[in-house]
């Protein structure tokens, strides 16, 4: 069992092989060695890591991604990849967006890959076959070009 | 707040591997909300860029000389702009395609003739512009109808992250600089035929991994470079188009090939102008020392070659061309057999155009390759026995007791609804079905079977008209009754060869010999045993 506190301090008692799926406390656990000592996560809230334990319990007996795909994966591949996804992964981000953008930086900075992939996949979900309006829209974008600059990406656009 | 325009959220490498999940006009809608989005979308949506140069015939309606002239100018100008574009670096990929519609160019005065002013501006353009795309990784060029000469090749040679290239009817005529390009993968096709063998040497055996020779004038000369500087240490992927009277330069050069895995090989024989089709069969060619090529794993090509390459090197599969009309004779198959028996490997994979599926051969291949796990041969045209004949031994095999409507519940399990009895699928069904009887004996092991027939067979079998015309004429009883052959057929092909989970049917005729041809897929579902079909 490992011992994990969240930024609000909230206490979480973990089995060491779902804690592990993070490569930020699996390598904390290396470090100390054996210990009962808590291992304290300052970016996460108590909220947003109920999400992550969830995902972690639910996929603790996944294969771990494989190395060689990291890097080599085509843009195209990817892409397909975004289309497959469980049912289960699909209804664990109907989230709000901030619950989701949180979700993606505790991924991030727990480093739990398949959580980061599977919710960049979500938000990918969110833009597909959006407009710049739309896109705009959801995240909450201030149009920042020049009108010249504006139209120098439409063209780069076009030929592109 | 612009300046917090989406970092606002994550940093920008979290932006981008959301981005990778994205098409590319996903990805321009993108670049045009903000900047900082526009940043992160640039290195993809610049990664490829295609030119495809079209001009029409003017025998078909349009004057070339005008629009053409505008064609090339236009894209002058946008490789140009491209060239000197701040993310020209993120160039990945450059194709480069010359389309004329409404047939072949004609190099007469009164045509299109791409070695024109405008013509010539473009590639002018293209050699100054190529050296700008410093990480270009992939170089395509295709139906570049003109000669290309030092400027180009030297512009290539300058980018050194280069690792494929792939030409298609390209010309190499002045090839006065040894250049040696550097790349891992080169695929060139060209069907320039009639000519001497030219001398290539532009290429490096450096770095080769992977190369295709589509074209017979250059492949001599390539092969000989590429062994004058000493052979390619790290080829392990050769396939390539040769005139059988250069085999001396494939022999030579296959010597200095240690890591070679994978050959696909075509023969040709060219007479004066034309391509001369030849069976070679029963032509000797010499063994090559068993030293040569040791770890040869897969082989495409003639019988001829194969009897020569695959003796004594580790050789896991082999797929044996012939010509449409070519029938193997047994006897002939059972030396080629022997032959290939003395692979120091398991032979696990064999496809064989030419050997008709008949009880015969397939005993053939069952006593000399028993731990086959894919085979591909010819069909036989529907047989002479009836379609009815072997109704009751195929409840027997299914393993029901022989009442009829027990079978149909139980195989409606196993088989996809569909409509099967389509009277196309019927000649190769009376195969599936001698298969699950034990008329035939396939290896026991098998888990993928291809039959290559004529496309007639697939479209239409004389057998089957009964059924057809009570098709047409929506009698049900009739088309369950297709169904329920076609189910317990599957069921008892089953029990029969466990391991088998995929059938493939493809019609001999090319696609472009024939717009029929069609493709039929059975596949096998491990989990439920359920057999699906589809068709291409």
């Amino acid at each position: 069992m490992v011992i994990l506190i969240t930024s609000d301090n909230v206490k979480y008692v973990v089995e060491k092989d779902v804690a592990e799926l993070s490569v930020l406390v699996k390598n904390m656990l290396e470090d100390i060695g054996p210990s009962d000592e808590p291992i304290p996560l300052h970016n996460v809230t108590s909220t947003v890591f109920n999400k992550v334990l969830e995902y972690c319990i639910y996929h603790r007996n996944d294969p771990p991604p494989s190395d060689d795909d990291e890097g080599c994966a085509s843009p195209l591949h990817k892409y397909l990849a975004s289309h497959i996804c469980s049912e289960w992964d699909q209804r664990f981000f109907d989230v709000d967006q901030a619950l989701l953008f949180d979700i993606i930086l505790a991924a991030n900075y727990l480093d739990i890959k398949t959580l980061l992939d599977d919710a960049c996949k979500a938000v990918a979900h969110l833009i597909q076959g959006k407009s710049t309006e739309e896109i705009r829209g959801i995240f909450n974008i201030v149009n920042d070009f020049t009108p010249e600059e504006e139209a120098r990406v439409k063209k780069e656009n076009v030929s592109s | 707040m612009p300046a917090e325009n989406g970092d606002r959220y994550f940093p920008p490498e979290v932006w981008k591997e959301c981005f990778d999940y994205l098409q590319s006009s996903d990805l321009k809608s993108l670049a045009l909300t903000c900047r900082i989005f526009r940043d992160i979308s640039a290195p993809s949506l610049f990664s490829s860029f295609a030119f495809v140069l079209r001009v029409v015939d003017h025998i078909y309606g349009t004057n070339v000389f005008g629009p053409g002239d505008l064609v090339f100018k236009e894209h002058a100008r946008h490789l140009r702009e491209l060239a000197q574009h701040p993310y020209a670096a993120f160039v990945r990929k450059l194709s480069l395609k010359y389309t004329c519609e409404g047939g072949i160019v004609f190099f007469d005065e009164n045509r299109f003739d791409p070695g024109d002013e405008a013509f010539d501006l473009f590639a002018d353009e293209y050699e100054r512009s190529v050296p700008a795309f410093v990480n270009l990784r992939h170089m395509h060029v295709l139906e570049f109808q003109t000669c290309v000469d030092d400027p180009f090749m030297t512009s290539l040679v300058t980018l050194q992250h280069l690792q494929k290239i792939q030409f298609g009817h390209f010309y190499f005529e002045k090839p006065k600089l040894p250049l040696h390009l550097k790349v891992t993968d080169l695929e060139i096709q060209h069907q320039l035929i009639g000519r001497k063998p030219l001398k290539v040497n532009i290429f490096s055996a450096e770095r080769l991994e992977k190369m295709s020779v589509d074209a017979p004038c250059l492949t001599p000369g390539i092969f000989r470079s590429l062994r004058k500087q000493g052979g390619c240490a790290h080829l392990v992927r050769l396939s390539f188009r040769l005139d059988y009277l250069d085999l001396v330069a494939l022999y030579d050069f296959l010597e200095k090939c240690p890591r070679l895995e994978f050959m696909d090989v075509t023969l040709v024989r060219f007479d004066d102008t034309e391509e001369v089709i030849e069976h070679l069969q029963g032509v000797e060619f010499p063994c090559l020392p068993r030293s040569k090529i040791p770890k040869l794993k897969y082989f495409t090509g003639p019988e001829c070659i194969a009897r020569a390459f695959v003796p004594g090197r580790p050789v896991e599969k082999v797929a044996l061309r012939s010509s449409p009309d070519l029938k193997r004779e047994l006897s002939d198959v059972d030396l080629l057999f022997d032959e290939l028996g003395r692979s120091t490997s398991t032979l696990v994979d064999l496809a064989i155009e030419g050997l008709e599926c008949t009880p015969e051969a397939l005993n053939l291949i069952d006593s000399h390759f028993p731990s086959l796990k894919s085979l591909g041969m010819d069909l036989l045209g529907p047989q002479s026995q009836s379609l009815d004949e072997n109704e009751t031994a195929l409840a027997g095999a299914v393993g029901v007791a022989a009442h009829p409507s027990a079978e149909v519940v139980e195989s409606q399990e196993n088989v996809s609804t569909e409509s099967l009895c389509r009277c196309d699928d019927m000649a190769y069904l009376d195969v599936l079905r001698d298969a699950a009887l034990e008329l035939m004996d396939f290896p026991r092991s098998l888990e993928t079977l291809s039959l290559r027939m004529s496309s007639k067979y697939m479209v239409f079998s004389t057998r089957c008209s009964g059924i057809c015309k009570a098709h047409e004429g929506e009698s049900t009883a009739d088309n369950t009754h297709g169904l329920t052959k076609a189910k317990s057929i599957f069921s008892a092909l089953s029990n029969r060869l466990p391991t088998l989970k995929k059938i493939s049917l493809y019609s001999k005729e090319t696609e472009e010999d024939d717009p029929n041809s069609v493709k039929v897929i059975w596949e096998k579902d491990v989990r439920t045993s359920r057999w699906n079909h589809r068709r291409i």
